[in-house]
């Protein structure tokens, strides 16, 4: 059993977990923040993003015991909670970037990563900063779209 | 399954000489992939993403010398590694997607020692060196000779790649990478390729070439180099070039691509290197 003290969405918690689990395990079954998804579980996807200590990383591919106490980590539940959150979340609803939704948090993480280091990509930008999500729905214009309108807007 | 998380070099040593079978692990972008496939994880995992000490690019005595925990997406940036070696940092930009550049390192890519690895060719041109330390020494290899076969090193159980070093590249050189795969992200090489060059009125003065998946290890193509050496790149040179090529790589047809595609593939972007100067 491992032992750490996270800060989790900006909250403090004190969590336990076995040796051998992936953060992605950590977060969906210990924590039950199953916005984070597992698509292929192994780095593919993008569908299991999550930002640690401010950097875009993969929960499939974190062993999470090699987190040391005080590590941050910002999932999907934390996201929507922000106002940029929000400005993406509710630009995906206008241009329709949502179908089935598997890729949708994910998406969501890149997009605030790159809104967070980028104010107004470029279309290029864009497409290189979303290259590890994959969506089998919407052909990928309709999310690149709410990108831009979310960096459009205040 | 025990973990082991050390916070320093001396004690990631102390630990790793009680522990030699323990697996080092990085970024993890290889070895978590591995293990979810093949569903078996080891009995011991040695972790050094506490070793801060790893993660440093600094230029010294004509050398660039990079820790061996320094990711992707920092060597990409970097103004020493753009400025200096070029290449690496475009090697480095077409790995993976954003998160694997953030995760993954180029020790990890190195010691992985997959045909397919972005970073070797470039390196491999740049004449790196790899940095090995252990309890009770330190030694300095070429990354050619640190290859000893598919997905083999030279790398002892007791050792830890330190760094990189590269020296300084000559003046006015030009250089050159280029990779082949299935689409833009993600996507590991089918074929590349890495060249550097120096041309002068009276024939080539510098030439040094690298390629990927096309051998058991990323390859120095030095036949090829001997024969281009001196020579102006007319047309019969470059097509005698093709030539030796051909005898001197072993590609194999495996999921990402076939034999032929990659002789023909490498070939092509043989002759868009050396006409394209
Ligand atoms: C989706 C995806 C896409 C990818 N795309 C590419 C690509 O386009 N190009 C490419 O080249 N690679 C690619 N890779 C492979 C991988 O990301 C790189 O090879 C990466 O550099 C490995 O580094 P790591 O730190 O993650 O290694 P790890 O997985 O932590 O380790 C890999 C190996 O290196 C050893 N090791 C690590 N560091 C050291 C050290 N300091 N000393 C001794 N041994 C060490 C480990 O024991 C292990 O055997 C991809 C991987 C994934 C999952
Ligand atoms: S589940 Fe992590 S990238 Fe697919
Ligand atoms: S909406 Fe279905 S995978 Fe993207």
């Amino acid at each position: 059993m491992i032992k750490r003290k996270w800060n989790i969405n900006g909250k403090i918690q004190n969590i336990q977990f076995e040796e051998d689990q992936r953060l992605l395990d950590v977060l969906r079954d210990v924590l039950d923040l199953t916005g984070t998804k597992e698509g292929c579980g192994e780095g593919e996807c993008g569908t299991c993003s999550v930002i640690i200590n401010g950097e875009l990383k993969l929960a499939c591919l974190q062993l999470a015991a090699v987190l040391p106490d005080g590590t941050d980590i910002l999932t999907i539940e934390g996201v929507e909670k922000t106002s940029l959150g929000k400005r993406i979340q509710r630009s995906f609803i206008e241009t329709n970037a949502v179908q089935c939704g598997f890729c949708t948090p994910g998406m969501i993480i890149a997009s605030f990563y790159l809104l967070s280091n980028h104010k107004k990509p470029d279309r290029k930008t864009i497409k290189r900063a979303l290259s590890g999500n994959l969506c089998r729905c919407t052909g990928y214009n309709s999310i690149f779209e709410a990108i831009e309108l979310a960096s459009g807007r205040k | 399954m025990k973990i082991f998380l050390p916070t320093n070099i001396k004690e990631f040593l102390e630990i790793k000489s009680k522990e030699p079978d323990a697996i080092i692990l990085a970024g993890g972008t290889d070895l978590l992939a591995q293990w979810h496939n093949n569903k078996i994880m080891p009995n011991k995992i040695i972790s050094i993403s506490m070793l801060k000490n790893l993660s440093f690019i600094k230029e010294e005595n004509n050398f660039v010398e990079i820790g061996s925990l320094t990711n992707h997406a920092t060597i990409e940036s970097n103004k020493i590694i753009n400025k200096y070696l070029p290449i690496l940092a475009t090697a480095a930009s077409t790995i993976g997607a954003p998160a694997i550049r953030n995760m993954g390192t180029i020790g990890g890519n190195i010691a992985n020692a997959s045909p397919a690895a972005d970073l070797a060719p470039a390196l491999l041109v740049y004449d790196a060196i790899v940095k090995l330390t252990s309890m009770n020494s330190t030694r300095e290899l070429k990354l050619s000779e640190f290859y000893r076969g598919y997905k083999q090193t030279a790398l002892g159980k007791d050792e830890l790649i330190f760094s990189i070093k590269i020296p300084l590249p000559p003046q006015g050189v030009v250089t050159e990478f280029f990779k082949i795969g299935t689409r833009r992200a993600q996507s590991i090489a089918k074929v590349s390729l890495a060249g550097l060059i120096k041309k002068e009125k009276k024939g080539i003065d510098i030439i040094r070439l690298a390629a990927g998946s096309v051998a058991p290890t990323p390859i120095r193509l030095y036949e090829l180099e001997k024969f281009l050496q001196g020579k102006i790149l007319t047309r019969s040179v470059i097509s005698t070039a093709c030539d030796i090529l051909q005898k001197y790589i072993k590609p194999i047809t495996d999921v990402r691509s076939t034999e032929e595609y990659r002789r023909i593939a490498l070939k092509n972007i043989l002759v868009k290197f050396l006409s394209g100067i």
